[in-house]
C-alpha cells in the first residue's frame, strides 16, 4: 500500500486507471489480440550505472507504461540493461536517469512493492514534470518490447512476409464468425 | 548518367523524385526537354527493402535535426522518407480524387468561424483528364486507367464492411489503392506483405 492513498484500490480500480492510462499514452493498436501466458525468469545481467534497487524502478516504470501481465520480467529487465547501457555511456543520459530515480522513489514505498494505482499517479505525474526521463523509458520500453521477435511470437505478429509470399494465402481474410449478409 | 552544362538554361530541375516529381520528370524527358533530377539520399534496391518497422525506419527516414518554430516536441525525425523516390517509399498508394464539392470548399461549407476555406482555382471539368492521365501511369486498381480490379479486404475491413453496410452505407470497398492486385506495368501483383510503410520489396506499389 503506497502512502499516496489512503483507500484500498482493488483490482478492477486498477484495471480501469490502466486502461484511462493507455488511452491517454496514445498506445499502438499492435498489442491487441493477445491471449499467450509466458513468463520467463529474470536474466539480470550486470548493471554498470545502476543499483540492483534503481534497476527495479525503471523495470517497473517500464511494466506501468506497458503492462503485459503475461510477459516476464526478462522481458522488461532488457529494457532496464539497455537504459543502463546509455547512462553508462552518456553524461546526459545518466543525470535524467538519476534525476528521475528521485521522483519514482520518494515515497516511503518503494515504487516497485506499489499497487499498480500508485504506479500509474506516479508515471503520470513524471510524464508531466520530468518529460525527458519518461521519453527515455518510453522510447526504451516502445522499441524493447515491440521490437522484440521473441515477443512478437507471443503477441501472435507473424512478422515479415515478403519471403513466405506475403498473407494472401496465408489467413488474412479468414475469418468465419461474421454474419452472411 | 547525362551531363549539362550549368548555365544551360534550358534544363529543367525537378527537385524531389516520387510520385509527383519522378511522372513530371518522367512526362518531360518524354517530350525532348532536358531534365535533373535532385533527390536526398541513397537509392535502395527492391532486395534492400525489408519487412521490418525498426530497420526500414533507419534506413528511409528524415534523420536530420528538424528545423523550425513553436514546440517541436516529438523527439523523432518527420516520419517522410530521405532515398531515391521520397516518402513515396512508404506511401501507402491511397490514389483518391477529389470530389466535384471539394474543389469548392468555401462555396460547399459557406463561411465557418475560424476557419480560412478557399475555392481550388480550378475545378472538376479542368482537371478530370489529368486524373486519367494520372491513374494510366500509377495504375490504381478499381480505376478505368489501370483497368484493375480492387484489392481483396482483410479481415479489419470484412469487420467494417458488414458494419457499412448493415448502417446503410451502398458503396463500400477497399478503395482505389496505387497497389497492383494483378500483374501490370512490368510490375507484380500485391501479395499482402503487410508492410507498404516499409516500401514494398516486391515492387507492387
Amino acid at each position: 500500500m503506497s502512502d499516496l492513498h489512503a483507500d484500498h484500490h482493488d483490482q478492477s480500480h486498477d484495471s480501469n486507471a490502466r486502461r484511462e492510462f493507455l488511452k491517454q499514452t496514445a498506445v499502438a493498436s499492435m498489442i491487441l489480440g493477445v491471449g499467450i501466458a509466458a513468463t520467463t525468469p529474470v536474466a539480470g545481467g550486470p548493471l554498470k550505472a545502476r543499483s540492483a534497487h534503481e534497476a527495479q524502478s525503471l523495470l517497473m516504470m517500464a511494466r506501468t507504461l506497458f503492462p503485459h501481465d503475461f510477459l516476464g520480467d526478462s522481458y522488461y529487465m532488457n529494457i532496464v540493461n539497455s537504459i543502463d547501457a546509455k547512462a553508462a555511456a552518456d553524461a546526459k543520459a545518466k543525470a535524467t536517469v538519476q534525476a528521475s530515480g528521485q521522483a519514482l522513489d520518494s515515497y516511503r514505498v518503494k515504487f516497485a512493492n506499489m499497487d499498480e494505482h500508485s504506479r500509474t499517479s506516479i508515471a503520470q505525474s513524471v510524464e508531466k514534470t520530468k518529460a525527458d526521463f519518461f521519453g527515455m523509458v518510453y522510447g526504451e520500453t516502445v522499441g524493447g518490447l515491440y521490437g522484440n521477435q521473441e515477443i512478437w511470437k507471443i503477441l501472435g505478429f507473424e512478422g515479415s512476409s515478403t519471403e513466405k509470399g506475403g498473407y494472401i494465402n496465408r489467413g488474412f481474410n479468414d475469418i468465419y464468425w461474421l454474419p452472411k449478409s | 548518367m547525362a551531363k549539362f552544362d550549368q548555365n544551360d538554361g534550358s534544363v529543367v530541375v525537378v527537385i524531389g523524385f516520387g510520385a509527383g516529381g519522378g511522372t513530371l520528370a518522367n512526362e518531360l524527358a518524354q517530350k525532348g526537354v532536358k531534365v535533373v533530377c535532385l533527390e536526398a539520399g541513397s537509392r535502395l534496391k527492391l532486395e534492400d527493402l525489408k519487412n521490418d518497422a525498426g530497420e526500414m525506419f533507419g534506413k528511409l527516414s528524415w534523420l536530420d535535426t528538424r528545423i523550425g518554430i513553436g514546440q517541436l516536441p516529438a523527439g523523432l525525425p518527420a516520419w517522410i522518407c530521405k532515398t531515391v523516390g521520397g516518402t513515396t517509399v512508404h506511401w501507402a498508394g491511397a490514389s483518391i480524387r477529389f470530389q466535384e464539392h471539394e474543389w469548392k470548399a468555401a462555396t460547399t461549407y459557406g463561411k465557418i468561424a475560424g476557419a480560412n476555406l478557399l475555392d481550388w482555382p480550378t475545378n472538376h471539368g479542368e482537371m478530370v483528364d489529368y486524373y486519367s492521365k494520372a491513374e494510366k501511369k500509377m495504375g490504381p486498381v478499381g480505376t478505368s486507367g489501370s483497368g484493375m480490379p480492387r484489392l481483396p479486404g482483410n479481415n479489419n475491413y470484412l469487420v467494417m464492411e458488414y458494419g457499412a453496410e448493415k448502417l446503410g452505407y451502398k458503396e463500400v470497398h477497399t478503395g482505389n489503392m496505387s497497389i497492383n492486385s494483378q500483374p501490370y506495368d512490368g510490375r507484380p501483383g500485391w501479395q499482402q506483405t503487410g508492410f507498404c510503410m516499409m516500401g514494398c520489396p516486391i515492387g507492387a506499389k
